[in-house]
């Protein structure tokens, strides 16, 4: 049998192949031949292929195989070597791999029961079993980081909790300490002992309140109540039992606040305050009366307010009511006890002006038998002045307030009374009264009216002699500053030259400058201008004071 | 003076500081608490929790692995 050529038989080209042309045909034991295209490793890599190749079988003989056995068996030991190194190898990272995921579930299992402050060694052969590692650590310390946190606020808010049911049982001085390291807890902390002061404050308050409420109530006439929307006492204070005569008990639930008022006026009074509830309104002073229990009326003022809900429907209404029975009865009397005195004072008032009738009369009839006209004179301005007098207490008598007089009434009757008395002075001495309606009283009129008097009769004296005709005005207005302006004017032939009317003997200047500037505490004076113009400035007098 | 006890044993912190809390409400001065739990931080958060409350911790006993008993008066 014939050996072959493996190029040959191929027909290969392939000249970078070690057995291309090589006189060693055996070319199977070459590692690093081109066969089939592929660039071939050593015998052992490849003996499945050559073992059905042609120039193996032809090549083949006795030595070759021999020589095949040896190399075969050469590199069949390498590779066995190769093998248990491998297999060493992998039985190290079994064992890296065992040990490492050990220590890793374990540290799992501490941190799943509760313990995060478990670490394990970073060390490994394997690299991701020491990545692994790493990351269970740092899960762990992360767990820490929010058991810590956790723990805080647990702490925290157990700390509020204690805080906050003392403050619950009255303890105000209990406040939570601001160690916390944690913001929240610390802000938190600001409000509760916010909180606890705002409410301490408030309470502080309400029982100051409720001291000084429970005070009045209990010291005071005055009686506390409650009802409800139909009117039914819900609550009463003790008081009402000195007031009305029932004890708490029998009013609260028992009674409508409409049970005592008087028959006469209960439907009206009821129509009344249910019109106030439909309102909602408060209300405030409003005085009425109630059957007391042993049957006498008692004059009660009450004032209450609303009791809503939150949504603003009507609950009931409370509010104070007090015993105003002895005030009302004392209004009564003194009402009547006034009327008493309005009726003798309006006598008095009758009475003194008869009085300075009769005295004027008396005058009258004395002057019958006197012919000295000087004398007659006297007595008719004695006369005026009676009269002037009178009429201020006739106004007085006929006014509607005893303590004032209208000056423009006086002025009127009085002036053209005092004009007609003059004989002859009908038709030729005018008078013209401009006077406002100011009311004066009683310290005050009668001055003016005596210096009315004076004046007046003096012009009708002395202003138009020789039956001459004339005017005289009298002028009377509130000044701007509160006071009062009477002018009387003339327009006679005026006081004589020179004549200085504060330095005369005239009894009738003596008294208009008394009058006017002692009782009234005004001024007088002259003023200038054709006739006679006297201004007289006062101010209201009462009960001795000048207004 | 009333001794109270307290099972926490399987709660994991911070439940067993939030339960004396709440039991603490119920407990007059000088009451004692007896709590027991097992939460690896048990012994730690009481701990805290007595100092900052100003509770006397009266004693620790350790039952086995995380397990302890606290006493704790009110």
């Amino acid at each position: 049998m014939g050996k072959v050529r493996c190029w040959e038989i191929f027909q290969c080209k392939e000249k970078g192949c070690p057995a291309y042309k090589s006189r060693n045909l055996r070319c199977w034991l070459f590692s690093g031949t081109h066969c089939r295209d592929e660039i071939q490793d050593k015998f052992i890599d490849k003996i499945e292929m050559c073992l059905d190749c042609k120039p193996f079988k032809k090549n083949l003989d006795m030595p070759s195989m021999k020589n095949t056995c040896k190399v075969f068996n050469v590199q069949l030991k390498e590779y066995k070597q190769i093998v248990e190194d491998r297999d060493k190898e992998l039985e190290n990272i079994s064992m890296d791999l065992a040990v490492g995921l050990s220590e890793v579930f374990d540290a799992l299992k501490k941190i799943s029961s509760g313990d995060p402050l478990v670490r394990i060694p970073e060390i490994s052969n394997i690299e991701l079993i020491a990545k692994l590692k790493h990351l269970v650590n740092l899960t762990a310390q992360n767990i820490e980081e929010i058991v810590d946190l956790s723990h805080e606020f647990a702490i925290g808010l157990a700390e509020h909790f204690d805080v906050l049911h003392k403050v619950s049982r009255g303890d105000f001085t209990a406040r939570v300490s601001d160690s916390s390291k944690e913001e929240l807890l610390r802000a938190l902390g600001k409000v509760t002992h916010e909180m606890i002061e705002s409410v301490s404050r408030e309470i502080t308050d309400r029982k100051r309140a409720e001291d000084r409420f429970r005070q009045v109530a209990q010291s005071g006439g005055v009686w506390i109540w409650e009802v409800d929307g139909s009117g039914l006492y819900t609550y009463s204070s003790r008081v009402v039992e000195k007031i009305l005569g029932y004890t708490r008990e029998e009013i609260v639930g028992k009674k409508h606040f409409y049970d005592f008022f008087e028959p006469e006026v209960m439907a009206q009074l009821k129509e009344e305050v249910f019109g106030v509830f439909y309102r909602k309104e408060d209300f405030k002073n409003f005085i009425y009366s109630s059957i007391h229990k042993n049957g006498h009326i008692v004059f009660l003022e009450s004032s209450g307010t609303p009791v809503l809900d939150v949504r603003g429907n009507l609950l009931g209404y409370r509010g104070v009511d007090t015993d105003i029975t002895e005030r009302k009865l004392a209004e009564e009397h003194l009402r009547k006890s006034l009327r008493e005195k309005e009726i003798l004072l309006r006598e008095l008032h009758h009475r003194t002006k008869n009085n300075m009738q009769v005295i004027s009369s008396l005058l009258d009839l004395h002057s019958i038998n006197i012919e000295d006209k000087n004398i007659l004179n006297i007595i008719k301005e004695v006369q005026h002045r009676i009269k002037s007098i009178a009429l201020v207490h006739e106004k007085l008598y006929q006014a509607k307030d005893l303590s004032d007089v209208n000056l423009k009434d006086y002025i009127m009757d009085f002036a053209h009374a005092l004009l007609k008395s003059y004989e002859g002075s009908q038709g030729k001495v005018y008078l013209k009264v401009d006077v406002d309606d100011i009311f004066l009283s009683l310290d005050t009129i009668t001055p003016c009216g005596m210096i009315i008097s004076e004046l007046v009769s003096n012009s009708m004296k002395y202003a138009f002699p020789d039956s001459r005709k004339g005017e005289i005005t009298i002028e009377c207005h509130s000044a701007d500053d509160g006071g009062v302006e009477l002018r009387i004017s003339d327009n006679g032939i005026g006081l004589p030259e020179g004549i200085d009317f504060r330095n005369t003997k005239s009894l009738g200047f003596k008294l208009i400058c008394k009058l006017a500037e002692d009782q009234l505490r005004g001024t007088v004076e002259k003023e200038g201008g054709k006739g006679t113009t006297f201004l007289i400035k006062f101010r209201e007098i009462k009960k001795g004071k000048v207004l | 003076m009333a001794v109270e006890l307290l099972d926490t044993n399987g709660l994991k912190c911070p439940q067993p500081v939030l339960k004396i809390a709440v039991k603490a409400a119920d407990m007059k001065l000088g009451d004692i608490l007896e709590v027991v739990g097992d939460c690896p931080t048990f012994e730690r958060d009481v701990r805290v929790w007595c100092e900052r409350l100003n509770k006397v911790l009266l004693s620790i006993k350790n039952e086995g692995g995380y397990k302890k008993r606290i006493q704790i008066q009110f």
